[in-house]
């Protein structure tokens, strides 16, 4: 689709801005979240910015370790604020990691921070998702549904608006069911649940004209969801 | 919040072990579909189309000298597609570093192509600056506008990254590139070559 947002004779490619608007969804989110939990939420809105400040460079660093020369032949690309050269895994190690580290140093119980951040995780996703859309990736696979989008000559399904609403709705459930009684961790375990469940939504409708059976990504989608669903099931059991 | 609260009690069963299980049940369906709860048959082959995942659209044109030339015939090489215009100072800025990248590589496995639009371009323009920048890639051209509506170009330039097979891997709209944005894209499209 590769849309584009004109602004005079400015030309923005809308992808990065969905990512964009979803970090501010996410920090916004968060900051409710945080109050609701009796948290500091000036410390947790510092956590994420910082976080979100070293899980850029992170993911920045991820392509200059795997391409190195490519960098020091040209230093400025390393700080180009164009959206390219960012590595996910990168970004979601230093960004996870920093994490763990503030909110140790700042003595943040990690479960109770995980609960806050959850909800706005699952926001920042759904605007992933559109993202995506705006962007043409992932192709979804051919159907007769009313919903089905005509894109690459048939009407297929919109995958990624799947996985936006999927965030979306898990999203909005878990700021819906916040309580402050429920214990600690329970509330990103069920985001984590029914995130998998999206994820696995998305990706089971992707294009597959070869015919491949099972991918990789979906097991390792049902894997986690297995897995919240039985620390779920084991937290309840130790709780009654 | 009033509103919520019927939705509220609902998701409270999450916690329910019949929920965990139908979940999990739905997430075993969900990944199922592929062996026959499909709803429409699949045609064969990836779909033509201008983004990523996609085979590129087919292009036949003429380029500066007036030759014919056309992407089929690329098919093997992995190939960068820029769209430029003359006018456009992003596109004048980023030509430097497809001329760079252009020397990097045997043609033989890359081929940088330059697409200019000269349906909204100045040929005699276009030439001067080809020439004064000593750009030494292929300038196709698109003479009535076909190529800039199939590729689906809305901002300038705009550039596509076609790998071996003609699948659409990376889109980058805007610039200027640089050379490193440029040079790793194709380093990935050919490290996806070796691990075949």
């Amino acid at each position: 689709m590769n849309s584009v947002i004109q602004i005079g004779p400015l030309s923005i490619p809308a992808a990065p801005l969905f990512w964009l608007l979803g970090f501010w969804i996410f920090s916004e989110t968060t900051e409710r979240m945080a109050k609701k939990a009796d948290l500091d939420a000036k410390k947790i809105i510092n956590l994420i910015y910082l976080s979100g400040l070293i899980g850029l460079i992170g993911a920045r660093l991820g392509y200059f370790f795997q391409f190195p020369a490519a960098f020091l032949s040209n230093p400025l690309s390393f700080i180009s604020p164009r959206p390219y050269l960012l590595s996910i895994e990168g970004g979601a190690l230093f960004g996870g990691l920093a994490v763990l580290i503030l909110a140790q140093k700042w003595q943040i119980p990690l479960l109770k921070l995980l609960d806050t951040l959850a909800p706005g995780l699952a926001f920042w996703f759904a605007a992933i998702g559109l993202a995506w859309h705006a962007g043409g990736d992932y192709i979804g696979s051919p159907t007769n549904l009313i919903w089905g989008m005509d894109y690459l000559g048939s009407i297929r399904h919109p995958v990624n608006l799947y996985w936006s609403v999927g965030f979306g709705f898990t999203g909005f459930y878990a700021m819906t069911t916040w309580q402050e009684t429920r214990s600690a961790g329970d509330l990103s375990l069920g985001v984590g649940l029914l995130g998998s469940l999206a994820a696995l939504l998305h990706s089971s409708f992707l294009s597959n004209p070869s015919n491949q059976g099972v991918s990789s990504e979906q097991v390792i989608i049902f894997i986690g969801l297995l897995f919240f669903a039985v620390i779920i099931f084991l937290r309840n059991r130790k709780s009654q | 919040m009033s509103t919520l609260r019927p939705l509220e009690k609902v998701m409270k069963y999450t916690r329910n072990p019949i929920f965990l299980i139908f979940t999990i049940l739905l997430g075993l369906v969900l990944i199922a579909r592929p062996f026959g709860l499909s709803d429409q048959a699949e045609q064969p082959g990836l779909p033509f189309g201008p983004t990523k995942g996609a085979l590129a659209p087919l292009i036949s044109t003429q380029n500066f000298g007036g030759d014919n030339v056309n992407l089929e015939s690329l098919k093997g090489k992995i190939v960068v597609i820029n769209f430029w215009a003359s006018w456009c100072p992003p596109c004048r800025a980023e030509m430097q570093a497809f001329q760079n990248v252009s020397k990097q590589y045997d043609p033989s496995e890359v081929m940088i192509v330059g697409l200019n639009s000269t349906f909204q371009d100045d040929l005699g323009q276009a030439e001067a600056f080809i020439a004064e920048r000593q750009i030494t890639f292929p300038i196709w051209l698109d003479l009535n506008g076909e190529i800039t509506r199939l590729y689906q170009v809305r901002a300038m330039p705009t550039t596509f990254f076609i790998d071996a097979s003609g699948i659409v891997k990376n889109v980058m709209i805007g610039g200027p590139l640089d050379e490193a944005v440029i040079t790793i894209t194709i380093e990935e499209m050919l490290g996806e070559v070796q691990e075949q």
